[in-house]
C-alpha cells in the first residue's frame, strides 16, 4: 500500500509518500510560504528516487497546496497513493485513537479545532480538502494525543474543581504521542520485546517542544505535557512546569491580558529566557563547554534544563515500576550525548547504567548506550514522523493486529 | 531558660510555654479570635499583656525570657531562626511583597512582642529557612529573569522546621548505626498542603513547594500542580480576573474539589468509600513521582520519614511509599529506614530559639 | 484577602457612619466648603494617611504611596451641596444627620457626602488590612462640583497632581450609583440665546417668536422633552440697546459637539426671529466668575461633556472582576440624570484628561437633589470595602497562590 502522509505546519505543507509495509520511501517534500504572498515566492521542494525539483506555483491556502503536490505525485503512475495519512494534533476527547476519515470524523475535527487553535484548523482543512476531490482515496487521521488517551483517571485530572473541569474539558491529555508510540515499538523490536510486556521512559527531546512518556505493557500511562504543551519539562521557549500563583501574578501585571501572558510562557521563557543567549540547549552547551569562564547564567540554563529532564525521568520509573528501557529521540536525544550522560548518570538505584564511551560513540542510530550489565537499557532511537503516521494509517487501514511488521 | 512560642494563623493566635529543661509546654492553647495576621497593635498588646500574666503565674516558673514566633516565610535572606534586630525588621519590610498576607502582619506582631517583653531576645523562626540552600537548579524557574519584575523569584518549601528537625532525627538514627554515612532521605511532611523534600545528610536539594505554598501535592482546597496554561484558559473562557482564579485555585481546589466535600487525608487514606478513590489515588501517584524525582536528584536513598499532623494518613501512605520505590540498583543495601517523626512545631521552634540565643550570646563573648 | 478586608471593614463601620454624620450636619454649599474640608483633612490624618493636605483650590488630598511609582487611582467626591431650598421643603431637617430605618438622612447624604466618607474609610481600611501597596492611592474631597462644573477636579488635575508628579491612571467615583458599577452619562449645556436691538418692540416681537417656536417644537430636532428647558425671557436696556435673553439648559449626548449645538440652535433662533425685524440674534455658552472658599476666583462655562469609559475597557473589566472576586454584586450601568443641571466629574477626567473613569457609590441617584435625601446605611458601609478591591486590583501587591488560613 503507497501511504500519502502529509504534516501540516502554519506555512507549509510536509509530506511523504512511503510504501507499506516495507517503509521504503517513493517521494517526499515540502511546500514552503503556503498561504498570503511573502518577498519570496511559494514553492515546492519535491524528491523522488535520486531525483530532486522545485515547482514555484502560488499557494494561497492548504487546500491549493494539496492539490498541486497531489499533482506532481500523479504526473507518475507509480507514485499515485493509495492512502493518505495527516498528522492532527490535539483530538481532545472524543477521538480516543486515530481514526478513518468520513462525513461524521470530519463534522467533529471542526467541532474541536479551537483546542490547538495554530496546528489543527489547517490539518482540518486540508482533510476536508482531500475528501471532496478524493472520495474514493481512504484517508486515516492520525493524533499526538491519541497515544496517552487510555492513561489513567488519576494520571490525567487536575486537582481542581469537578464541575468546573468537566465544563472547560480540563484534563490531561499530552503529546508528542506519533513519536513516544514510534519509538517504543522500535525500541521492543529491537530489543527482541513483545511489545505488551514492554515497559519503558521515552524522551522526546526536541529543539522546540519535549516530553518524556511512561509506558508500561506497550501503552502510555503518563507524558509530562497536561492540557497544553506548555507543562512539563523545561523547553526551547517554553517554561514548562511554574507555580500557578505566578502565572497569575503576570496576569495581574498584564492587567488582565491573557494573550500576552500566553506568549510570555510559551515563547520568551524556557532555554531562551532563563539563558538570555539562545533557544537551542545545544548552543548554550557548547558555549559553556568551549569557556572557561562562561557566564553563571549558561550554566544555570543548562543545569535547570538537565535536572528537569533527570527529576521526570525518576518520576516515571517509579511510575512504570520495572523498565526494560529508557529511549531517547528527536534532535536533542538522538544528537546530544552531553544531555543523555547528564540525565542518567548517577541513577544507578534505578538500576539504569550508562556506558560513557558507547553514549558518545553513537552517531549511528538506533544504538545502546548503556553498560552490559545495566538492567534498564538506554537506547538512542531516531524518530520519524511521517513513518509512524504511515504505521498508525496502514494498520487502521489493514486492519493488522499489531502495528509492526518485518521490514525486508 | 522559659520560652514563649508563637504561631499567628488567620483568626488566632497560638502559643506553647515552655519551661527550663521541660520538653512538653507547661501551657499551650490558642488565644481570642479575631487575631490574625492582620490585627492591629492594640488587641494584641492586651492579647500579649494577658498571655504573660499566664506564664507568669504558671507554677515555679515566672519570666518568659524568650519569645519564639514561628511564620511562614523568611526569602531567601534568612536561612535559620533569628534574633529579631533593628535591621531584621528593616529587611522583612522590605521583603513583604514576597509574602503580602504574612510578613506586614510579622511586623505588627514583633512591635507587640517589644513591647509587652521588653529586653527579651525575640526569635522569628521562619519555614522557609531550611530550604534557603537549595541549589539554582533546582529553586529557579525557567524565566527571564526579569519576568515578574523582581529579582527575587524563586522556588521553596513552606515546612521547613518540619523537614528539618525530621531530618535532624534520621541523621541521629543513621549515625548511631552506620557513623561516618550521610543519609539520603526523602521527607514526606503530611499537613493541609503536602510536601515532599529530597535530603541529602541535612541539606535539601528537591522540594515539591514553589514560589508560594500553592505548588506541589495537591492540598485539602489547593489545586497544587497544573498546566499554567489553564490559568489562563480560565481567563478566556470564564473571563475571570486573577483574584477570581485565585480563589477557586487557592480555597475550591484540591480534596475538596474533587470530592465536592470537605476532606482531609486522614479522612481520605482511613476511610474507603468510592467517592474517596480517585482523590486518593492521585495523592498517591502525586506523592509516588515527587519521591521518584527525589530518589533521582539524591541519586539513592536511604530513609523515608514521614511528619506533620495526619499520623494516620502517614502510617498508610509510608509503608505504601516504600513499597512501591521499586529501586533495583540497591539490592545489597540494608532495606530503606521508614521512620514516624512527631514531635510538635512548638517543641521545634522553641529549639531553634534556644540555640539562636546561645549562638549570639557565645558570639558577643567570644 | 477578602475575608480580611470584610473582617477589618466591619470594624471600621460605626466610625464611618459617625464620620458621615458629622460632615452631613456641617453646611457645605458650593464655594463655601471650609468647614467640611477642615473635617475631612482632619479625619484623613486620624486614620494614617502617608500625606495629607488642602490645596489652593481648598480641596482636600489624602494619599496612599505604594512602593513603586505606579500605577496610580484617584478616590473622587465632592464636598459640596445643593441648597436645601432647591426641592420644596423637608420633613426632616437637612442637617440633623438622623439615622432610622437603615438609612441616614440629610442634605447630601446620597450626593454626595456618603461617598466623601466611604472613600476617606476606604484608604483607611487599606492601611489596616496592611496589604502592601504597588502603586499610590489618592483620595481627593474636591469644591465646588454643583454650582462650579467641577472646578475643584479641574484644579486638582490641572496644577495639585502634575505638581506632585502624579498622574492617575483610573479614577473612581463616589457619585450616587446605589453600588452600581457606572461608567458614564449624557452631557448637558446652559446656554443663552441673546437679542438685541435698538428698536424695543423688534425685541420683545423677536424673543416672544423665539419661545413660541421653542414650545411648537419647531426649533428643529431637540431631543425629547424631558432633555430641553427653556426660560421666559429676560430683558434689559443696555447703552441705548433692548437686549433679551432666553436661556436654554439642553442634554448632550455623547456623539454631539457644542460647536454642533450652537450652531444649530443659532440658525433656528436667527429664523425664528426675522420676520420681527432686524435683530442681532446671537446663540453663547453662560458662563460666570466664581470665587472658592480660599479666595481665589476661577472662569466657569456652564457644560458638562457626555462621557463614557468604554465597558469593556481594563478599568471596568478588572472593576467587574474584583468586586465579584469579593462577594459583592457587580450591576453595570450609567447615571441617568434625572434633573438637567446634575452632572459628575467624570466627563472632565475622561474627555480633557483621558483619565478612565468609573462611578461606584452608597447613595442613590433618585436621592440626589431631593427632599429628605437619605443613603442607606447598608450600602455606605459596603462601599469602602467593595472600593478597597477595585483599588488592589488595580494597585495592590498580588496576593496569588497565599490564603491566610494556617498552612
Amino acid at each position: 500500500m503507497k501511504v500519502l502522509v502529509f504534516n501540516c505546519g502554519s506555512s507549509s505543507l510536509k509530506y511523504k509518500l512511503l510504501e507499506m509495509p516495507s517503509a521504503r520511501m517513493l517521494a517526499g517534500g515540502e511546500a514552503q510560504r503556503v498561504g498570503p504572498p511573502t518577498a519570496q515566492p511559494a514553492c515546492i521542494y519535491h524528491r523522488t528516487n535520486g531525483d530532486q525539483q522545485q515547482h514555484q506555483v502560488d499557494m494561497p491556502n492548504h487546500a491549493v497546496a494539496f492539490q498541486e503536490v497531489m499533482k506532481l505525485l500523479t504526473s507518475d503512475t507509480r507514485l499515485a497513493p493509495d492512502a493518505v495519512g495527516h498528522r492532527m494534533v490535539h483530538g481532545g476527547t472524543r477521538f480516543a485513537d486515530h481514526a478513518i476519515v468520513d462525513e461524521a470524523v470530519i463534522g467533529e475535527l471542526e467541532a474541536i479545532q479551537d483546542l490547538a487553535p495554530l496546528h489543527n484548523p489547517p490539518a482540518t482543512a486540508l482533510v476536508r480538502a482531500c475528501q471532496s476531490r478524493y472520495p474514493h482515496l481512504p484517508q486515516v487521521v492520525v493524533f499526538d494525543t491519541a497515544f496517552h488517551a487510555a492513561i489513567p483517571d488519576y494520571a490525567y485530572t487536575y486537582a481542581l474543581p469537578r464541575d468546573l473541569m468537566s465544563e472547560l474539558g480540563i484534563r490531561k491529555y499530552g503529546f508528542h504521542g506519533t513519536s513516544h508510540q514510534y519509538v517504543v515499538e522500535e525500541a521492543a523490536r529491537l530489543l527482541d520485546r513483545p511489545l505488551d510486556e514492554f515497559n519503558a521512559v521515552s524522551c522526546h527531546l526536541g529543539s522546540g517542544g519535549a516530553s518524556l512518556c511512561a509506558v508500561v505493557n506497550g501503552r502510555s500511562v503518563d507524558n509530562t505535557m497536561g492540557y497544553s504543551p506548555l507543562q512539563g519539562l523545561m523547553m526551547s521557549t517554553r517554561c514548562g512546569d511554574l507555580d500557578p500563583a505566578v502565572a497569575l501574578q503576570l496576569l495581574t501585571f498584564a492587567g488582565g491580558d491573557g494573550d500576552s501572558v500566553e506568549n510570555l510562557l510559551n515563547k520568551r521563557s524556557g532555554v531562551l529566557g532563563m539563558s538570555g543567549m539562545s533557544a537551542d540547549i545545544r548552543d548554550v552547551l557548547a558555549s559553556v563547554e568551549q569557556d572557561a569562564d562562561a557566564s553563571p547564567r549558561l550554566r544555570r540554563t543548562v543545569e535547570a534544563y538537565v535536572w528537569r529532564i533527570r527529576k521526570y525521568l525518576g518520576s516515571y520509573l517509579a511510575t512504570v515500576g520495572s523498565a526494560d528501557a529508557i529511549i531517547f529521540t528527536d534532535t536533542i536525544g538522538e544528537t546530544s550525548p552531553q544531555v543523555r550522560w547528564a540525565v542518567c548518570a548517577g541513577m544507578e538505584v534505578f538500576g539504569v547504567s550508562i556506558d560513557p564511551a558507547r553514549n558518545i560513540a553513537a552517531t549511528h542510530l538506533p544504538a545502546d548506550v548503556a553498560r552490559d550489565d545495566s538492567k534498564v537499557r538506554i537506547l538512542a532511537i531516531q524518530t520519524n514522523e511521517e513513518l509512524a503516521i504511515a504505521r498508525r494509517t496502514f494498520s487502521m487501514l489493514s486492519g493488522a493486529a499489531g502495528p509492526l511488521q518485518k521490514e525486508h | 531558660m522559659n520560652i514563649l512560642v508563637l504561631n499567628p494563623g488567620r483568626r488566632i493566635l497560638g502559643y506553647a510555654f515552655f519551661g527550663q529543661g521541660g520538653r512538653h509546654p507547661l501551657l499551650e492553647g490558642t488565644c481570642n479570635p479575631s487575631c490574625g495576621p492582620q490585627t492591629d497593635v492594640r488587641s494584641l498588646l492586651t492579647i500579649l499583656r494577658d498571655l504573660r500574666q499566664r506564664c507568669a503565674s504558671t507554677a515555679g516558673h515566672h519570666t518568659t525570657d524568650v519569645v519564639a514566633i514561628r511564620t511562614l516565610y523568611g526569602g531567601s535572606a534568612f536561612g535559620k531562626a533569628t534574633l529579631v534586630t533593628e535591621q531584621v525588621v528593616a529587611t522583612l519590610g522590605a521583603i513583604a511583597p514576597e509574602a503580602p498576607l504574612h510578613l506586614p502582619g510579622l511586623l505588627v506582631l514583633i512591635e507587640a512582642c517589644q513591647e509587652i517583653f521588653p529586653n527579651r531576645p525575640l526569635v522569628a523562626a521562619f519555614e522557609t529557612a531550611f530550604f534557603v540552600p537549595l541549589p539554582p537548579r533546582e529553586h529557579l524557574y525557567a524565566l527571564a529573569a526579569d519576568t515578574t519584575g523582581s529579582s527575587s523569584l524563586r522556588r521553596y518549601g513552606f515546612h521547613g522546621l518540619l523537614h528539618e528537625a525530621a531530618c535532624a532525627h534520621v541523621l541521629r538514627l543513621t549515625r548511631a548505626s552506620r557513623p561516618g554515612t550521610l543519609p539520603r532521605t526523602l521527607s514526606l511532611c503530611l499537613e493541609p498542603r503536602p510536601e515532599l523534600a529530597a535530603v541529602a545528610g541535612g541539606r535539601p536539594i528537591m522540594v515539591t513547594g514553589g514560589a508560594t505554598p500553592l505548588e506541589g501535592i495537591p492540598g485539602q482546597t489547593s489545586c497544587g500542580q497544573i498546566d499554567p496554561a489553564i490559568v489562563m484558559a480560565l481567563a478566556q473562557e470564564k473571563g475571570w480576573g486573577p483574584e477570581q482564579i485565585d480563589a477557586v485555585l487557592t480555597r475550591q481546589s484540591g480534596l475538596l474539589g474533587l470530592t465536592g466535600q470537605p476532606t482531609d487525608l486522614d479522612m481520605l487514606f482511613t476511610d474507603n468509600r468510592e467517592e474517596y478513590r480517585l482523590a486518593r489515588q492521585m495523592i498517591e501517584y502525586h506523592i509516588l513521582r515527587a519521591a521518584g524525582a527525589g530518589v533521582a536528584a539524591l541519586g539513592g536513598l536511604d530513609a523515608i520519614i514521614v511528619s506533620g499532623r495526619f499520623t494516620q494518613a502517614g502510617r498508610v501512605l509510608g509503608p505504601w511509599l516504600r513499597e512501591q520505590l521499586h529501586l533495583p540498583g540497591r539490592p545489597q543495601l540494608p532495606a530503606v529506614r521508614l521512620e514516624f517523626y512527631t514531635e510538635t512545631i512548638g517543641r521545634i521552634v522553641a529549639d531553634q530559639a534556644l540555640a539562636a540565643v546561645r549562638n549570639t550570646a557565645r558570639r558577643s563573648v567570644a | 484577602m477578602y475575608r480580611i478586608l470584610k473582617d477589618r471593614n466591619a470594624a471600621l463601620n460605626e466610625a464611618l457612619i459617625g464620620f458621615a454624620q458629622q460632615l452631613i450636619s456641617t453646611p457645605s454649599p458650593s464655594l463655601g466648603e471650609a468647614a467640611v474640608a477642615g473635617l475631612v483633612e482632619r479625619k484623613m490624618r486620624e486614620v494614617g494617611y502617608d500625606k495629607v493636605f488642602r490645596d489652593e483650590a481648598g480641596n482636600v488630598v489624602g494619599l496612599l504611596l505604594g512602593r513603586e511609582a505606579g500605577p496610580t487611582v484617584l478616590l473622587n467626591c465632592h464636598m459640596d451641596t445643593v441648597s436645601p431650598e432647591a426641592d420644596g421643603k423637608w420633613d426632616r431637617s437637612p442637617y440633623t444627620a438622623q439615622v432610622d430605618g437603615g438609612r441616614l438622612y440629610g442634605l447630601g447624604a446620597a450626593d454626595c457626602k456618603g461617598g466623601v466618607a466611604a472613600h476617606v474609610y476606604t484608604g483607611a481600611l487599606l492601611k489596616r488590612s496592611l496589604l502592601p501597596l504597588r502603586g499610590n492611592l489618592i483620595v481627593a474631597a474636591t469644591v465646588a462640583e454643583e454650582n462650579g462644573r467641577s472646578v475643584g477636579v479641574r484644579a486638582l488635575l490641572e496644577k495639585t497632581l502634575p505638581e506632585l508628579e502624579l498622574k492617575p491612571d483610573h479614577a473612581i467615583l463616589g457619585e450616587p450609583t446605589a453600588l452600581g458599577l457606572y461608567y458614564g452619562h449624557d452631557g448637558w449645556v446652559e446656554l443663552d440665546i441673546c437679542v438685541e436691538s435698538a428698536n424695543p418692540f423688534d425685541v420683545d416681537d423677536a424673543a416672544t417668536a423665539i419661545v413660541n417656536d421653542f414650545s411648537a417644537g419647531r426649533m428643529g430636532d431637540q431631543g425629547d422633552v424631558e432633555s430641553f428647558v427653556l426660560d421666559q425671557p429676560r430683558f434689559q436696556n443696555v447703552d441705548g440697546l433692548r437686549k433679551a435673553t432666553i436661556g436654554v439648559t439642553r442634554r448632550l449626548r455623547p456623539a454631539e459637539s457644542i460647536g454642533d449645538v450652537l450652531h444649530q440652535l443659532q440658525h433656528n433662533a436667527a429664523l425664528a426671529a426675522q420676520p420681527s425685524g432686524a435683530v442681532a440674534v446671537e446663540v453663547l455658552v453662560r458662563q460666570e466668575n466664581q470665587r472658592l472658599y480660599t479666595g481665589t476666583t476661577t472662569l466657569v462655562r456652564h457644560v458638562t461633556n457626555a462621557w463614557a469609559t468604554d465597558p469593556f475597557d481594563r478599568l471596568m473589566e478588572r472593576a467587574r472582576q474584583a468586586l465579584s472576586a469579593a462577594g459583592c454584586q457587580v450591576r453595570p450601568g450609567k447615571w441617568q440624570l434625572g434633573r438637567l443641571g446634575m452632572g459628575t466629574a467624570g466627563s472632565l477626567l475622561v474627555s480633557e484628561f483621558a483619565v478612565p473613569t468609573i462611578g461606584y457609590g452608597p447613595g442613590d441617584e433618585t436621592m440626589a437633589h431631593a427632599r429628605d435625601e437619605y443613603v442607606q446605611i447598608d450600602k455606605l458601609v459596603e462601599t469602602p470595602y467593595g472600593t478597597a478591591a477595585i483599588v488592589h486590583s488595580l494597585i495592590g501587591v498580588p496576593v496569588c497562590g497565599w490564603t491566610s488560613d494556617e498552612i
